[in-house]
């Protein structure tokens, strides 16, 4: 009796495993198919001429970007110096000295020529204190903020109060942007005429491409597995995922990496948030509300093309950390704004983004976790259990490698960053593997995100940088 | 459940086979399209020479010794340089001669490819048509905007813009006719016509949709032409809204008013778009009586207004001793640190 009564309940577990699993992936077959036909459109325009009708326009928006830097100095000179020769009309670039403890300041102003200016901060959002301004005198536009450290959301704002333009983009200091970006990300906002308010573009990884002073010079791939998968997963998420949520004005996130804001409406959502890993999912959160208390219709999108090269972590150990904290940065964002969750007055964001981030991303790794240890315990059991973990691991099968796949062929299909065949051979059959070992390892961390939460733990951890530029 | 799982299987193996064939014809595509490139590029080392020299120098000469097959990778390749050397010449020679070369060896294989099937491949033949200024095409692509076949927005566009850069006579009256144009739209339009065209456009005004009336104000503050000023002027006292600022910012750009005085009411202007242009136009007129309005202006409840009131007070004579008496004796903290901001600026740019 009781065996009869364990079996079915077991069963009734397992299936519910399997039915989440096929919501899942139908849902990302749907994201999959929307990507798919909104990349196709665009696939092999010129794009030089698309841009040089902007570039030719005077009345592209000015931007000021905001390079928040804490410890930076093995990066900081080359990350500027491609920011200094990006192809736009008129733009300003402001580094946030956040109290580094190294030579982040001295090198800047020794290599840039600086000096302290006396300049009007527009006080708009509270920050720590500032020490002093900076501007170069060989390139005008090159400005330098030194503060008391507050962290990356708090050197954002500062950011932001001293701009002087309307549309900001923050920027990390280790990451290289190539030269058309920002027209390419200022696009649709030009386009729409104002009427989308944010835009971010694509993050790429950097390890493994040849980059001098700044700048991209071939693309390559890492031959550690573990950035070879990272690869796979920023693809997959950037092309499968965001292009879809994008096209139905979805999105809750702009990777902190590289995306534009229009300055009024950052100022309107307070700034950055300082007490959160998740500053950048945070804000976006926050624009939406303000969007839909206020009744307006704007948009916030995400563009596939310009892209962000940034560094990676290659150790085991560095990426555990990151993708801990990422998950418990999820986490916050999600329940300071928990009252958008399946509410009908957020429109779309409340029950289609919100549930998503909750019940796919979130929740997502308990429950293939328990696949997969229901998968091994059934290995011992058999029979009936048997079946059931022939049915999980083919769905996982599907939703690891398959996807993974599907996203390698999506990126050659439309905008082939890669140049070499063989490139696309080994991303692809890196892909084939992915279920067997770094999904579990990645489902893993994000669960011991979790259990950090529920034990309250509150370290972030460092992330040790090397520098991508030679 | 077994059947569950027959089917789960079979829908698993398909999914792999699907993704292992457009895998498999990915490569393929990518390993010919590399080769092509080759090909392209060697054959675009090998037609720059003469094509330089033609340009340079009208060699017909030159011309003939080009070897070009009609393969579309030759075209490509043609197509290729062409574009590198129509964003570098000058002169209306060169570009004449480079506009035969495009006619003589491109016009066919536009033509056909203006009918592709696929959106970005006829985008790309309209791009390229505006870059070589192919003025023959211009039929062709007049009959597109009148076809019988859907064109896309971003086609429309396009054809409108070439249509400007080829001043072609009817683009007034289509431009006017339009209804579904950005204001951004219209201006990378007007942008391209010549003066007779602008000015034939001018005198129906009134009727022109607002975007177009603000793309056409826009495109006068970036000609800087004194001529348009008496339009200026009396767009500026006859509109309000949007128009008037617009007027306004194109007067202002411009850097010349007939007679000051009837802009001094804006001071007190509602808009701080208003003040801030009558900050910017006093600074033009440097007549040191308005000073007294600049410094009024400086302690303005807006950013912009402050900023550009302090920009005017610094291009005055005696400006940096006004600025200097505002940080002394001032009581606004917000009118002192424009004030200060103003002083230094010298040191950089």
């Amino acid at each position: 009796m009781i065996y009869e009564w364990w079996s079915t309940a077991v069963q009734y577990f397992a299936l519910f495993i399997a039915i989440y699993m096929v919501i899942i992936i139908l849902f990302y077959s749907t994201i999959l198919f929307i990507s798919m036909i909104q990349l196709r459109r665009e696939y092999r325009l010129n794009r030089e001429d698309v841009y040089d009708d902007l570039t030719n326009e005077m009345y592209t928006k000015p931007v000021s970007i905001i390079v928040p830097a804490y410890n930076e100095e093995a990066g900081i000179i080359p990350s500027v110096r491609s920011l200094l020769s990006i192809n736009y009309p008129e733009y300003e670039v402001i580094v946030v000295n956040d109290g580094s403890k190294d030579a982040t300041l001295q090198k800047m102003i020794e290599y840039y020529d600086m000096m302290k200016v006396e300049k009007v901060i527009r006080k708009q959002v509270d920050t720590s204190a500032i020490k002093g301004i900076y501007q170069s005198k060989v390139l005008p536009k090159l400005y330098m903020v030194d503060k008391e450290n507050g962290g990356k959301a708090d050197a954002l704002n500062v950011g932001l109060n001293f701009s002087h333009f309307p549309y900001i983009c923050s920027l990390d200091g280790d990451s290289v942007l190539e030269r058309d970006a920002f027209l390419k990300v200022m696009k649709p906002i030009m386009d729409s005429n104002e009427e989308v308010i944010a835009s971010g573009g694509s993050i790429r990884i950097a390890n493994g491409c040849k980059i001098k002073d700044g700048q991209v010079l071939e693309i390559g791939l890492s031959n550690r597995p573990l950035v070879v998968m990272q690869i796979i997963e920023y693809l997959r998420a950037f092309l499968m995922g965001r292009i879809g949520l994008s096209r139905h004005n979805l999105l809750l996130i702009i990777s902190g990496a590289f995306g534009v804001f229009s300055k009024k409406w950052v100022i309107k959502a307070g700034g950055y948030q300082t007490n959160t890993v998740g500053e950048d999912m945070e804000l976006v959160i926050k624009i939406h509300r303000l969007l839909k208390e206020s009744k307006e219709k704007k948009k916030i999108v995400y563009i596939p093309d310009p892209v962000c090269w940034t560094e990676v972590p290659e150790e085991m150990k560095i990426l555990k950390r990151q993708r801990r904290r990422w998950h418990r940065g999820l986490f916050e964002s999600l329940w300071n704004h928990k009252q958008l969750s399946f509410n009908p007055k957020y429109g779309k964001i409340g029950l289609i983004s919100f549930p998503y981030f909750w019940l796919i991303e979130f929740m997502g790794p308990i429950v293939e976790l328990l696949g997969y240890l229901y998968t091994i315990i059934a290995l011992f059991f058999g029979g009936i259990y048997l079946e059931f973990a022939i049915l999980i691991f083919l769905l996982s099968c599907i939703y690891g490698s398959i996807f993974s796949m599907a996203a390698v062929l999506l990126e050659e299909w439309s905008l082939r960053k890669y140049p070499k065949t063989s490139h696309i051979v080994t991303l692809f059959f890196y892909s084939l593997t992915e279920t067997f070992w770094y999904r579990p390892l990645t489902v893993l961390w994000r669960c011991e995100g979790i259990w950090q939460l529920i034990r309250g733990e509150k370290s972030w951890g460092d992330m040790s940088r090397k520098g991508v530029s030679e | 459940m077994g059947q569950e799982i027959k089917i789960l299987q079979i829908v698993s193996m398909t999914m792999l086979g699907l993704l292992f064939i457009l895998f498999l014809y990915l490569i393929v595509r990518k390993t010919i399209e590399i080769k092509e490139n080759k090909y392209i590029q060697q054959k675009v080392d090998r037609l720059k020479m003469p094509i330089i020299r033609y340009l340079q120098w009208g060699k017909a000469m030159e011309l003939e010794s080009i070897e070009l097959s009609e393969k579309r990778l030759d075209k490509v390749a043609l197509e290729k340089i062409l574009s590198h050397f129509s964003e570098m010449i000058e002169g209306t020679e060169e570009e004449n001669r480079l506009q035969k070369i495009a006619n003589l060896y491109l016009k066919s294989y536009y033509l056909k490819n203006l009918q592709a099937w696929s959106w970005s491949k006829r985008m790309n033949v309209l791009y390229k048509i505006e870059d070589f200024h192919m003025e023959e095409l211009e039929e062709a692509v007049v009959q597109k905007l009148n076809g019988s076949r859907k064109i896309s927005v971003e086609e429309k566009i396009q054809i409108y813009r070439i249509l400007s850069s080829f001043q072609y006579e009817a683009i007034v009256s289509l431009l006017i006719q339009d209804e579904s144009l950005t204001e951004k739209e219209y201006r990378s339009m007007l942008i391209r016509l010549n003066m007779d065209l602008f000015h034939s456009l001018l005198s129906s005004f009134s009727e022109c949709r607002e975007a177009l009336q603000l793309a056409i104000l826009d495109v006068m503050s970036l000609r800087k032409k004194i001529d348009h000023i008496d339009f200026l002027e009396n767009t500026f006292h006859m509109y309000s809204g949007e128009v008037r600022v617009r007027a306004l910012k194109a007067i202002s750009s411009v850097g010349f008013v007939s007679n000051i005085a009837p802009y001094i009411t804006l001071s007190h202007s509602t808009v701080w778009e208003e003040r801030m242009m009558l900050a910017k136009l006093l600074g033009i007129t440097k007549n040191s009586d308005y000073l007294p309005i600049l410094r009024e202006l400086i302690h303005d409840s807006s950013w912009w207004v402050r900023s550009q009131a302090a920009e005017s007070i610094i291009k005055y004579k005696q400006g940096k001793e006004v600025l200097q008496d505002i940080l002394d004796y001032s009581k606004d903290v917000f009118a002192k640190d424009m004030a200060l901001e103003w002083l230094n600026k010298g040191a950089i740019e």
